[in-house]
């Protein structure tokens, strides 16, 4: 009993999460009535995933394939259970895939790797390493060790793979040991015989040294001593000595001639500078040359005018007035055609910002169009995308229903709605004028009485019978006016009457009885239980 | 797939029926094969299978590469079969070939994926409970704290040891960081 209340409260729970507006408990699921069940079904049905499958429609590109797959992995490893960590190389040993997640670290091993270097091929062995490679080569495992062996292995492969881009063999020479190397330099001149064609020693000799081999002059240097060192060794001893005195004599030329050099270069950079200073000393006295040479002049003229002082002195004074007069003339002349042209200008610079102004006015209403275009494009491609999709819907849709039995029904509903409106309306029409009857009429009632009351109360002094006929009139006015009370009372009553049955009518539909059984069924039923765990306790 | 120079003249020498008999070439891959799934666990004898031909050892060798980076790449029999047929090798020694290396194929790639650095990770957790009664820090100077030992698994079995000391706030703070991120992964593995 208590689980099936912890389950109705947590699917209540649930359902207020999913977000359900009204109010659910466990009691409207342990104890349900029809209506808002019928509400809460109808809720969660709707909350219900559509029908149609979602179309994943991107595109397959390797990236959203990694991410897939990294997806995957990752769910696959968080499904894993958890084993502890002292038990976890066990489960290691029995099982094919050595993952990280399942298995901890404990399994893993570093990249460390032997030096592994293959015997090459067996042509160009001295007889000592032809007989171990015939006798007592080893296979990899035996030389590193099982733990080493996938390691070393991919490291010496990735080692060839470096060296065969570097330099590019073909299988053939592969096979043949010899490689035809291109010569360093060009020029055919002291190009010793020897370091055209290298042999294969050097590398043969590999099994038994561990050094990585990169191609360098060096190796040129190794393989001529190498070479010499296989043949005959007392002529070799005699190459040797002459190429060693003819290196020592080289060198000693080259220095000498460094030397020679070194002092060359250091005359000429001193004859350079002193060049340098002479030019510029050069420079300078022409230049005050030409200065004194016009000095000169201009005194010699000065000289000549002196002995005809006076008429010089007029002379060039007249020209001085002359040569002022022209200058005005010329500024007036200056001026007159100045004038135009700068009105010219200015009119011109108006003209071209007034176009420049309906040029920027232009461009802005062409940019404005261009945006209108582009709205009503996009506009019409929506509509027309909004067409297509309701030609489909109407081309899907069901066609063979008969629309004219719903709409008729529709109309008939709607017609009969319609009439009950207008009785509703007759009928409050009615019971407000008979309201007004009735008010009128008590109105009247009371005043009538009031005068007749006056009048009577007037006469009855003098008659006698005016008295009786007072207080009967009296009599009758009180009783009727209980009568009427009791008629107005009577119509409350029976109005709440019929309220009250409605509510009873609604309070029916709740069975509240029945479930108040079962909630004292249910009751006893918990409180058993929590005897019995009580006294499990205990 | 990729091979260098010196795997494919060992592996065309491996091939030619006439330098290698048909025993020659079962056992070069029997031994190649044994040698990579056995673990490191069983002792190496150097002198029992010790010493035989060049031969045999290149291309014992070169077999051993050749699964090993089939496996690498994860190719499935067909390249493996194209690259033996280029280097002329006979149909029912390819298929061999191939099946053996279908056969160990898991146990490489368990080996191969054991291959490698990851940092240590949290397999056990100590924790002492301290207090504070006083210290030079005045009044927020004292307080519990909680001294935390974390046993970590590094490769190769080892393990090793982080300890420090938090209070009780930066503990929860650690803790929530750490449900953080592990319902980060879990969003991100549900997401697809």
């Amino acid at each position: 009993m208590a689980q099936r209340f912890r389950a109705a409260a947590s699917i209540a729970q649930a359902i207020k999460d999913v977000g359900y507006p009204g109010d659910v408990g466990y009691q409207s699921l342990l104890y349900p009535n029809e209506t808002d069940l019928r509400k809460i079904f109808m809720f969660l049905l709707e909350k219900l995933p559509k029908d149609t499958a979602t179309v994943s429609d991107e595109p397959l590109n390797k990236l959203t394939l990694i991410k897939m797959e990294a997806k995957r992995r990752l769910a696959e490893s968080l499904r894993q259970p958890w084993i502890p960590p002292h038990c976890r190389h066990v489960a290691c040993k029995y099982a094919t895939k050595a993952s990280v997640t399942k298995y901890g670290t404990h399994h893993t091993r570093q990249f460390a790797s032997k030096v592994y270097t293959p015997v090459r091929n067996a042509s160009k062995l001295s007889p000592a390493q032809e007989d171990y490679y015939k006798n007592h080569a080893r296979t990899v495992s035996d030389i590193l060790g099982r733990d080493y062996v996938i390691t070393s292995l991919l490291r010496a492969h990735a080692l060839q793979l470096e060296r065969d881009r570097i330099l590019p063999r073909t299988d053939t020479e592969m096979e043949n040991g010899e490689i035809q190397l291109k010569p360093l330099y060009e020029d055919k001149e002291n190009v010793p015989d020897s370091t055209d064609i290298m042999g294969m020693q050097s590398t043969t000799l590999s099994s038994f040294e561990t050094s990585k081999q990169m191609i360098d002059v060096k190796i040129n240097e190794e393989g001529m001593n190498e070479n010499s060192g296989t043949t005959a060794a007392t002529s070799e001893e005699k190459l040797l000595q002459k190429r060693e005195e003819q290196v020592s004599n080289l060198q000693s030329e080259i220095a000498g001639i460094r030397d020679k050099i070194e002092l060359s270069t250091q005359g000429m950079e001193k004859a350079s500078d002193q060049l340098k200073e002479l030019v510029d000393k050069l420079a300078e006295e022409e230049r005050l040359q030409e200065e004194k040479v016009g000095e000169h002049k201009m005194k010699k003229r000065i000289a000549n005018l002196v002995p005809e002082s006076e008429s010089n002195i007029k002379r060039l004074k007249e020209a001085l007035k002359n040569s002022e007069d022209k200058m005005a003339r010329l500024k007036q002349q200056w001026e007159a055609h100045k004038q135009p042209l700068e009105e010219q200008l200015s009119q011109l610079n108006l003209e071209v910002n007034k176009k420049k102004v309906t040029k920027e006015e232009i461009l802005g209403e062409m940019t404005e169009l261009r945006d209108k275009m582009k709205a009503m494009v996009q506009d019409a491609s929506r509509k027309e995308s909004a067409l297509a999709q309701l030609k489909n819907q109407f081309a899907s849709m069901n066609k063979d229903i008969n629309r004219a039995v719903y709409t008729k029904r529709i109309i008939d509903i709607s017609a009969k709605v319609r009439k009950q409106k207008q009785e509703i309306d007759r009928v409050l029409v009615d019971t407000r004028t008979i309201q007004k009857e009735i008010n009128t009429l008590s109105g009247k009632l009371e005043r009538t009485f009031t005068v007749v009351e006056g009048t009577a109360y007037k006469e009855a002094g003098n008659n006698e019978r005016v008295r009786q006929v007072y207080r009967a009139v009296a009599a009758v006015h009180e009783g009727c006016g209980e009568l009427v009370d009791i008629v107005r009372e009577t119509g409350t009553v029976q109005r709440e009457i019929s309220e009250l049955k409605e509510q009873v009518d609604l309070e029916k539909s709740k069975k509240v009885e029945e479930n108040l059984e079962q909630l004292k069924v249910d009751l006893n039923q918990v409180k058993k239980e929590n005897a019995s765990l009580k006294q499990q306790l205990l | 797939m990729d091979l260098s120079l010196e795997i494919s003249s060992a592996l065309r020498l491996l091939g030619n029926s006439t330098n290698f008999g048909q025993a020659e070439f079962k056992k070069v891959l029997q031994k190649a094969t044994d040698d990579l799934i056995n673990s490191g666990k069983v002792p190496v004898t150097s002198t029992g299978s010790g010493a035989c031909d060049g031969t045999i050892a290149r291309s014992h060798a070169a077999l051993a590469t050749l699964f090993i980076e089939a496996v690498k790449s994860n190719q499935d029999g067909t390249i493996v079969t194209s690259t033996l047929e280029d280097f002329n090798w006979p149909a029912e020694r390819i298929s061999e070939t191939v099946k053996e290396l279908d056969s160990c194929r898991e146990r490489i790639r368990s080996k191969l994926a054991s291959v490698g650095t990851y940092p240590p990770h949290i397999v056990d957790v100590d924790w002492k409970l301290d207090y504070h009664v006083r210290s030079s820090a005045g009044e927020e100077g004292g307080g519990a704290f909680y001294l935390i030992t974390l046993h970590t698994e590094e490769s190769d079995g080892r393990r090793g040891k982080v300890t420090f000391s938090c209070s009780l706030a930066q503990l929860s703070h650690l803790v929530t960081q750490l449900r953080q991120a592990s319902r980060c992964i879990q969003k991100y593995a549900n997401n697809s």
